[in-house]
Order: structure tokens, then C-alpha cells, then sequence
């Protein structure tokens, strides 16, 4: 069964109309301006968010969050991967953005 | 009492730590409209070039401003709106943009608005009837063109608010303003503080609305006005038991034509231009004119509290200092909102206690 969210190698972009801020430690807000949405995410989901620029591949973002958030590589990829996804549903990607 | 949401909790976090989200840039002081009671009063000085502009909005961005309202004067005046609403997109910043509507009577000119995928637009309506609205704007015609402008907008998607500053001209016609936007399916804020002039003139205060007039707004009227939603017992850009009397200079700041970087629209203490620095954090955490201006507006609240009508105030502490000479002192409007607002409160016994354990 394959796992949901981009291949590793994809290198996701955030929607390109979507205002972010990380905000002290407790995560950020990310407005969606066409869709006149503001959601807020955890901070790793902000950490994450902020990496979403067309240059870090999933595999990358992984990498980052496993080193900054002390979890097991392996973990980091699902759950990068499972989080991507739910940006997507959520129409917080650039699409075809990866 | 309410629900803390995630996002009020995220809000009320970048308030306390004084971590700016929005900002409120005045991109020019001109305007198609000859509003008696505008509050702008422009000093002659030269206004930032275009490329001046784009210097500030990358220094905006820079500081992580999340919201970003372009104003004016008439923010469409400006002869490059629109790369000056297009950059202001492009470096990642959400865009509102507040407008009197005179130009978006132009379908072509809302679909390029909706390019921009604006937050919201902000409309300010002044009247039900050409006749009260143009009695304020002094520009004959102007009142089909904002209707005309918010048909517009709604009808390409574009979330709008519209906005009406109550004044003794357009005082008897609130409900009839209401049921313009209620037409539209557009949600209306009333406004019922006129401002003096930002240089202190206080000519045009005649217009504010009669004390009789304030006591049934904010009593009788003001549920009904807002479809059922309370009076405000606070500014609204500060949660109910906030320190701060205010965001001045805390959650925003307004950068003036000139580059000049000021608390907010209303309390206009130049804290630096920003042609002149580096980068927006220089100032920000070390500037001896918002230090100050955080601690009145923690004073306010503190002086608010001792009142016998302190917790129904909704107080500026600009007007404060353009009417009386004193951001700390309580001026007549206020006071008189105040007691209107407690009178609400007391007639509908909101906040009491339903029941009371017997002893």
C-alpha cells in the first residue's frame, strides 16, 4: 500500500496567492487571500510551510524536521508526506507544483 | 464566556510579544472625493516615489507583515496602483484594500482587482440616498458609483466590507444603509467615532452624531444593526482583558505618504521614516516613541479600569491627543460611548449571573 502525499522527490511549492507567518513558538497563521482563509498550523507545520518553495524536495523537508524535531528519519517521511497531503486537500499548494 | 480559538490564541500571543501581523500603508494623500470630516491632512511635503514605495514594501515584507492594507487618500488615485497592489502580492503579503469605491463602478477595473486576489476590499458608504452621501462627499454621482462598485465586487467574489463613519447628516438613515448591504449579502460596520484632523483640527467635529442620538444607537439599536451581535466593550484590535488598551504600535503600525512610520492611522507620533533605515526590526524593538506609546496605551487601559465605566470604553488614544492635548485623557466622545454602551449592557443584564447559589 503506498503511503499518502507527494514522492519524496517532489519538490512541493505552497500556493503561490498564501501569506505566512511563523509566530514565537507557538506555530503561525497562513492566509489563503482567494479564498479569504486564514489557518493556523503547528510549528512544525509552519517550519514545513516555510520550506515549501520549489527547492526542497519532500525527502529534504524530512531531513529538516528529523534533525530539528528529534524524530526517527522514517517517521519524518510519513508524516511530511501524510501533512503535504492535507495542505493539498486543503488548497495550500501550488498546483502541479510538484 | 467564549471559546478560545486557535487562531484568537495565536493573535492574542503575537499582541502580548508585540509581533506586528498588519500594517496600514497610506500609498497617497490624493483622492476623487472631498470628504468634510476626512481625518487626512497632507503637510505639502513630496510624496514617496514609486520606487519608494517598492523600497518600503520590501522592507514591510522583510519584517513579516502578514496583512497588508493599501489606503489613501484614495489608494486607487495613485497613478501605479497597480504595481504597487501587484508587488505588494508578489513579496507574500495579504492584501486589503480600503477604498471609497469611485473607480470599481468599472467592471474592467474589479476583475483586475480580483487578479489581485485581495483578503478584502473595504468600501466606506456615507448615506442611503445620493442626496446625504453626496452631502459628505461633495462629488456629485458618487453615491451610483459605490453602490455600482459593490454590485461589482460581490458579483466577482471579492470578500468586501462595507464601512460607514455615522455622522449627524446620515444619522436617521442607518437602517436603510444597513439594508444596502444586507441587499448585497455584505456585512456593514458602523463607525461612530468621528476623528479630529491628523494636524489637530477640530473644524469638522460638528458633525458627529448628537449625545440623544449615541444613547439609542448603542442601546436599541446596535443589535439590531449588527443582526443580533453585542456592543463592543473593547477596541477591536484588543481582546477583552488585554493589558493593552490597544494594538498602537504593538500589533501594526501606518506608514504615512512620506515614508513616515507611525503607531497606527490614528495615533500619528513619527517613530522614523523608513527610507532612513535598514530594516523594519532596527526600530522596532528599540525606538523610544513606540516604548513609550506601548506603555501609554498599558496606562489607558490601566486608567479605563478605575473608571465607573471602564470596562465599556472603546477608547483611542489619538483622538485622545489631537482633541485634548492628552492620549490619556478620557474626551467627550468616548465617554459619552461609554456610558451609552454600559446602559446597553445593564438594560439587557448581560453579564450577570443567571442564577445564584443560595447561601
Amino acid at each position: 500500500m503506498s503511503l499518502p502525499g507527494p514522492s519524496l522527490e517532489a519538490r512541493p511549492r505552497r500556493h503561490p496567492d498564501s501569506a505566512f507567518r511563523p509566530i514565537a513558538d507557538e506555530g503561525g497563521l497562513v492566509v489563503l487571500p482567494g479564498r479569504a482563509e486564514v489557518k493556523v498550523l503547528n510549528p512544525v507545520g509552519i517550519r514545513i510551510f516555510g520550506l515549501l518553495d520549489g527547492a526542497h524536495s519532500v525527502g529534504e523537508i524530512a531531513d529538516v524536521i528529523a534533525a530539528e524535531y528529534e524524530v526517527a528519519e522514517a517517521d519524518a517521511r510519513e508524516d511530511v508526506r501524510a501533512f503535504l497531503a492535507q495542505l493539498e486537500a486543503h488548497g495550500m499548494l501550488q498546483e502541479g507544483g510538484h | 464566556m467564549s471559546e478560545v480559538t486557535p487562531y484568537r490564541r495565536m493573535v492574542e500571543t503575537a499582541f502580548s510579544q508585540a509581533i506586528p501581523l498588519s500594517a496600514q500603508f497610506e500609498i497617497t494623500y490624493r483622492c476623487n472625493h472631498l470628504c468634510t470630516f476626512c481625518y487626512n491632512a497632507p503637510t505639502g511635503q513630496r510624496e514617496m516615489t514609486t520606487p519608494q514605495i517598492f523600497e518600503a514594501l520590501g522592507k514591510i515584507a522583510d519584517f513579516g507583515v502578514l496583512y497588508l492594507t493599501l489606503t489613501g487618500g484614495e489608494a486607487m488615485c495613485h497613478r501605479d496602483f497597480w504595481a504597487i497592489a501587484e508587488e505588494t502580492r508578489r513579496l507574500g503579503m495579504a492584501l486589503r484594500l480600503y477604498s471609497n469605491g469611485y473607480l470599481m463602478a468599472d467592471k474592467a477595473v474589479v476583475s483586475r482587482v480580483a487578479a489581485l486576489h485581495p483578503m478584502e476590499v473595504e468600501i466606506s458608504i456615507h448615506g442611503a440616498r445620493p442626496e446625504s452621501h453626496e452631502a459628505l462627499t461633495k462629488i456629485k454621482g458618487s453615491f451610483a458609483k459605490t453602490v455600482k462598485a459593490l454590485e461589482n465586487l460581490v458579483e466577482a467574489g471579492i470578500k468586501v466590507n462595507l464601512k460607514c463613519p455615522i455622522t449627524r447628516m446620515n444619522q436617521d438613515e442607518l437602517f436603510q444603509i444597513r439594508d444596502i448591504g444586507d441587499g448585497l449579502g455584505v456585512f456593514i460596520t458602523f463607525d461612530a467615532v468621528i476623528t479630529p484632523k491628523d494636524d489637530g483640527d477640530l473644524s469638522h467635529m460638528h458633525l458627529r452624531p448628537d449625545d440623544a442620538f449615541l444613547e439609542r444607537y448603542w442601546g436599541e439599536w446596535y443589535a439590531e444593526l449588527h443582526r443580533g451581535k453585542l456592543p463592543p466593550k473593547t477596541n477591536h484590535c484588543a481582546s477583552e482583558g488585554a493589558t493593552a488598551n490597544c494594538g498602537t504600535g504593538r500589533s501594526g503600525f501606518t506608514l504615512d505618504p512620506y515614508g513616515n512610520i507611525l503607531p497606527c492611522v490614528a495615533f500619528r507620533r513619527k517613530v522614523g521614516n523608513i527610507l532612513e533605515i535598514d530594516s523594519l526590526r532596527q526600530i522596532w524593538h528599540t525606538s523610544p516613541v513606540l516604548h513609550e506609546v506601548r506603555n501609554l496605551a498599558v496606562q489607558a487601559r490601566q486608567r479605563l479600569d478605575q473608571h465607573e465605566n471602564g470596562p465599556y470604553f472603546t477608547f483611542c488614544l489619538g483622538v485622545a491627543e489631537t482633541q485634548l492635548g492628552d492620549p490619556l485623557a478620557i474626551y467627550p466622545q468616548a465617554e459619552i460611548n461609554a456610558k451609552s454602551v454600559k446602559r446597553a449592557y445593564t438594560l439587557l443584564q448581560i453579564g450577570q449571573p443567571i442564577t445564584q447559589k443560595s447561601a
